[in-house]
């Protein structure tokens, strides 16, 4: 391999997974400090980017205001579902859990449908981050994948932030661990739960809302993404932000480079390392023990 | 006492069946002595998942053409039943079983999924009922697969890109790339231009099958840029095209690497959601609105005109197997139950359909022009005929 290709292929990876690390910190969040198993995350990624392209593409909204009013509006939809189908659930069988966000995915890819039609609808990149860099004749790369990179590390650097150094961080690593002590000690962990949740649904939504212009925007967007988003999360070990991280990265480079070095097979890549990660460590990198 | 109860329950059950069939038989002369025997054509199509627009786009196509027809076929009034056939070859079986067997529909149009076309052709040459496939592509339907009751309207894969590699290689490319989505269309579409660049002296230098989940196509294009194709030749359909052709132009290949593919690439459904990165993108294909021939222009106004959407690939599809239909049936005056008859007279329809002379090849399958379509500023133009005639291979259709 050219050393221009392995520096693309390694940009390309840490991009793709900084971009999963967003859909994935959510979910890994939900799952260990709440419990719950959210299938329809994705539908939070999806309507991010939904919302994004009705407000900006339509309405005409500035940019800032139409991601701003995005995510809002999808921690509002996210925090309906954690309270009137989730909080429910939360004592219930995971495969209630499943069945039940399972059912949800599809409620929201059919509102999709009903809302926007079948067709599939695109955001622009804005006009400042157009165009690409060129680092030398054989690396050219695009300045939005650079901008998604960045927005992706300032928002991993943030969350581990709250999570390590702050009070209410503190009650969500402690919840990951155990869920029942937290509230034996009395802290009422339904707003925490809700905070949580509602972060989750943020990220998602940020991650569709960054995605948006380069994928597209189309009913079921979010399921592609996260079937890969899951993997990421068990690398990583359920429940650590640490763990999504490190997962993300691992899986966007493998993926990456996959396709360059095994293209026949790339699509098995990140499924193998998830298969072997989990022979080496049952409860994945920075999982705790079951 | 087990036999007494054994017997019983049969009984029970053929009197059951029995009271089922008196109720079916003295109930069928009521509801059609209202008007002519109707004509029942089955739809089957994919109304949800990933070619869901499809399954629309020929709907509406078929659905103008038989309004157009005052909403009769050779004097008979016409009944559609539909089903959503999911893209999925276990749920169309059991959708073409009802609606085949159960609804007893004279014939069926379907469907788009070439994985779930071959259930639904066992179904309808098993029970007799011609079938007419709006858009499937696979080659094997009108190759080894060939029934003299199934028609296809579309177009086979090898059709649409094979006279596309002698063209590109005229045009001055000799070191070509390709990309395909990795199933059985994608492999056949790339492959048959493939086989007809390398035949015209050009080299292919490397071949990419992406999953048909991919999200990000950024991976694959550091080995573009490093290996240098003077051309790249796809097969992107759908949602998957739309995301390859804008991360093409975001990463700066499109100036560097020109971009070529089947007509799905740029998809007139897909163009407003592409943007600038779809301008210059050259596809071959059967069938662009731009079109400049009557009946094209005809179907357009038209089209527009009755249901305020604009035409493309799909309502095409869907009008012109609507067309078939009407022609062969005309010239069986409505007669439905002599299938060798019909078979005959479906065969030897011809019209001047709007992407150009229509006619059926020996194994069914359309013989048409292929053209060059450029797609720029969100609308496609033909820039010129690739070749005129196009007919697929029929040496391996037997019957």
């Amino acid at each position: 391999m050219q050393l221009s290709t392995f520096l693309i292929q390694l940009l390309n990876g840490l991009q793709y997974g900084m971009l999963l690390f967003l859909i994935a910190s959510g979910l890994t969040l939900t799952f260990g400090v709440m419990g719950i198993i959210n299938l329809a995350h994705g539908a939070f990624f999806m309507i991010g980017a939904y919302l994004v392209f009705q407000f900006a593409r339509i309405y005409e909204w500035p940019l800032p205001l139409a991601c701003a009013s995005a995510i809002v509006a999808v921690v509002v939809l996210g925090s309906i579902v954690e309270r009137a189908v989730l909080a429910p659930l939360v004592d219930r069988d995971h495969l209630d859990q499943v069945l039940v966000t399972y059912g949800l995915i599809l409620i929201f890819d059919e509102l999709a449908v009903v809302l926007w039609g079948k067709d599939v609808h695109a955001a622009e990149i804005p006009a400042m981050l157009r165009g690409s860099v060129h680092i030398s004749d054989m690396i050219v790369y695009p300045v939005y994948r650079l901008a998604l990179a960045g927005a992706g590390l300032v928002c991993a650097i943030g969350l581990y932030l709250i999570v390590a150094k702050t009070r209410i961080g503190m009650i969500v690593r402690a919840g990951s661990h155990d869920r029942s002590m937290v509230s034996a000690l009395g802290i009422n962990v339904g707003p925490v739960f809700a905070l949580v949740f509602g972060l989750g649904a943020a990220l998602a939504a940020l991650a569709g809302i960054l995605a948006a212009p380069i994928l597209s925007v189309s009913p079921g967007m979010g399921d592609k993404i996260i079937i890969i988003a899951f993997v990421v999360v068990v690398i990583g070990g359920i429940g650590s932000i640490k763990g999504a991280f490190v997962g993300a990265l691992l899986v966007g480079l493998f993926d990456s480079f996959g396709k360059v070095l095994f293209p026949t097979v790339s699509s098995l890549v990140i499924y193998a390392l998830m298969a072997l990660i989990l022979v080496w460590r049952p409860n994945g990198l920075f999982g705790k023990a079951a | 006492m087990t036999k007494d109860i054994t017997f019983s329950r049969r009984t029970f059950t053929k009197a059951a069946l029995a009271l089922c069939g008196t109720a079916v038989t003295t109930a069928t002369p009521l509801r059609y002595a209202l008007g002519a025997d109707p004509l029942k054509i089955g739809l089957i199509l994919p109304y949800s998942g990933v070619y869901a627009n499809f399954g629309e786009g020929i709907t509406n196509g078929f659905e103008f053409a038989l309004k157009k027809r005052g909403g009769q076929i050779a004097g008979r009034p016409v009944q559609v039943i539909k089903g959503d056939d999911q893209l999925d070859p276990k749920v169309g079986s059991e959708v073409a079983q009802k609606i085949v067997t159960r609804d007893n529909v004279d014939l069926v149009v379907g469907t788009v999924g070439s994985n779930v076309l071959p259930v639904l052709q066992k179904i309808c040459t098993d029970n007799n009922k011609p079938l007419i496939v709006p858009t499937a592509a696979g080659n094997d339907t009108t190759r080894v697969q060939c029934h003299p009751l199934v028609f296809r309207v579309s177009h086979s894969n090898w059709q649409m890109t094979s006279p596309a590699g002698a063209w590109l290689f005229k045009r001055g490319a000799k070191r070509v790339m390709t990309m395909g989505m990795n199933y059985a269309t994608g492999k056949e579409e790339v492959i048959a231009f493939s086989d007809e660049f390398k035949k015209a002296g050009g080299e292919i230098i490397d071949q990419k099958w992406p999953g048909l989940k991919e999200l990000d196509y950024q991976a694959y294009f550091a080995d573009v840029l490093a290996k240098q194709p003077d051309a790249m030749f796809t097969f992107f359909a759908g949602s998957n095209a739309v995301e390859f052709v804008k991360q093409y132009a975001q990463a700066g290949l499109k100036e560097r690497v020109p971009l070529f593919g089947a007509a799905y690439l740029t998809d007139s459904t897909l163009l407003a959601a592409q943007g600038s990165a779809a301008d210059g993108v050259i596809t071959s294909g059967h069938y662009a609105p731009s079109l400049d021939n009557a009946a094209n222009k005809k179907f357009l106004a038209d089209f527009k005109q009755a249901t305020g959407k604009d035409g493309d690939i799909n309502s095409m599809h869907g009008h012109d197997s609507v067309e078939v239909v009407a022609l062969g049936l005309e010239k069986t005056k409505g007669d439905i139950k002599d299938s060798a008859g019909l078979s005959q007279a479906l065969q030897k329809v011809e019209f001047a359909s709007p992407r150009g002379p229509f006619r059926f090849s020996r194994a069914r399958n359309p013989i048409q022009n292929i053209y060059a379509i450029e797609a720029k500023g969100g609308q496609l133009r033909v820039i010129e005929t690739i070749q005129k005639d196009v007919e697929d291979p029929t040496a391996e259709c037997k019957v």
